[in-house]
């Protein structure tokens, strides 16, 4: 380094603010050369001085209000969203996540609603035709027989005592080309009518749903698949649907 | 980097010395007020080539060259002093 370039650095070295390489060549400049050290101690000297007795001022509240209301809020940041990673980390996550659902509804469609179409379409043709039931009874040993005779598998046919429910009877119903058991309760006048049909081919997904004001509830285990139709809210209807399912549980049919 | 906390935590903690040295160098309250305003919106442009390190210092140099460009435009003098050289 020659006296021209320290002279340049020489603030910058009393700042502190110069990079250490620069730092050290200035630094051997200065043990070598007497006129530089002699400007460095001069600047040195200066410095004290007017740091000793030059004013000292505070920056006034409202500069700081101005600037503060300068500084970019989240303005900048939503401009400049796409440079964030996150981004695209969500970005490649949300295609994974409908490539996944498109396979999932490809392999394994929701055919809960179309089921529950054709079921609404058969509830509410029994209670236009006034034909709710081909067999009207309250008595299990007489409903289920005939519901088994009449079909080629034995629908579960149960009593929900204590519930409200009470068994009106039970008919024979097509959906899908496929003779199902269709047995009614009533709970204050309102109807149910529970479709039942074993699984073999397809297996109807859960769901709730809501047809034609008719509030829909479907599931299946490993032996039916089943529907409830009614005019009872979601909420009763589910209801409904868990109490038949607690009662299958306890008493495995 | 960016954003209103980063430059918060990093600018703003020296404002009174970048009013103190704009003060020193353009002499009255309402010019030294104008002068660290456009340092500071001059720090924030160019606040995505800031990488760390001496914040203060960096901020420093704008205040300066702020301050000699403004004194330049406002009273036509020529102003010459090693302050003026980056300490880069």
């Amino acid at each position: 380094m020659n006296c021209d370039e320290a002279d340049r650095l020489m603030d910058a070295y009393l700042d502190g603010v110069l990079e250490l390489t620069r730092q050290i060549e200035i630094e051997r400049h200065l043990s070598r050369c007497h006129a530089c050290q002699s400007l460095a101690q001069q600047c040195q000297e200066f410095r004290s001085f007017f740091s000793a007795n030059a004013p000292t001022y505070k920056a006034p509240p409202e500069l700081r209000a101005r600037i503060l209301a300068m500084v970019p809020d989240e303005k900048v940041k939503r401009v400049r969203f796409w440079r964030e990673p996150w981004v695209y980390a969500t970005a490649a996550a949300a295609v994974v996540l409908l490539t996944l659902c498109v396979a999932l509804t490809i392999l394994f469609p929701d055919n809960g609603k179309e089921f529950s179409s054709v079921a609404v379409l058969d509830h509410s043709r029994s209670l236009a035709a006034n034909h709710l039931v081909d067999v009207a009874s309250a008595d299990l040993g007489v409903v289920r027989p005939w519901l088994t005779a009449k079909l080629d598998f034995s629908p579960p046919v149960v009593d929900l005592p204590g519930s409200g429910y009470l068994l009106v009877g039970g008919r024979i119903d097509v959906i899908r080309n496929r003779p199902v058991a269709a047995v009614v309760y009533e709970q204050k006048g309102d109807l149910v009518t529970l479709f039942c049909w074993p699984v073999n081919r397809d297996l109807v997904s859960n769901g709730n749903y809501l047809i034609q004001g008719y509030h829909v509830c479907t599931w299946s285990n490993a032996q039916c698949n089943y529907i409830a139709v009614s005019k009872l809210d979601s909420r009763e209807l589910d209801q409904f649907a868990d109490l038949f399912r607690d009662h299958l549980q306890s008493n495995p049919y | 980097m960016g954003g209103r906390s980063h430059f918060e935590e990093h600018f703003l903690p020296h404002l009174d010395a970048a009013y103190n040295l704009a003060r020193w160098i353009v002499g009255t309250d309402q010019d030294a007020q104008g002068v660290v305003q456009e340092a500071y919106l001059r720090a924030m442009q160019g606040l995505e080539g800031f990488r760390g390190g001496k914040g203060r210092a960096w901020l420093m140099t704008i205040v300066r060259n702020t301050a000699y460009s403004w004194i330049r435009k406002n009273h036509n003098v020529s102003t010459k002093s090693r302050a003026e050289t980056p300490p880069k």
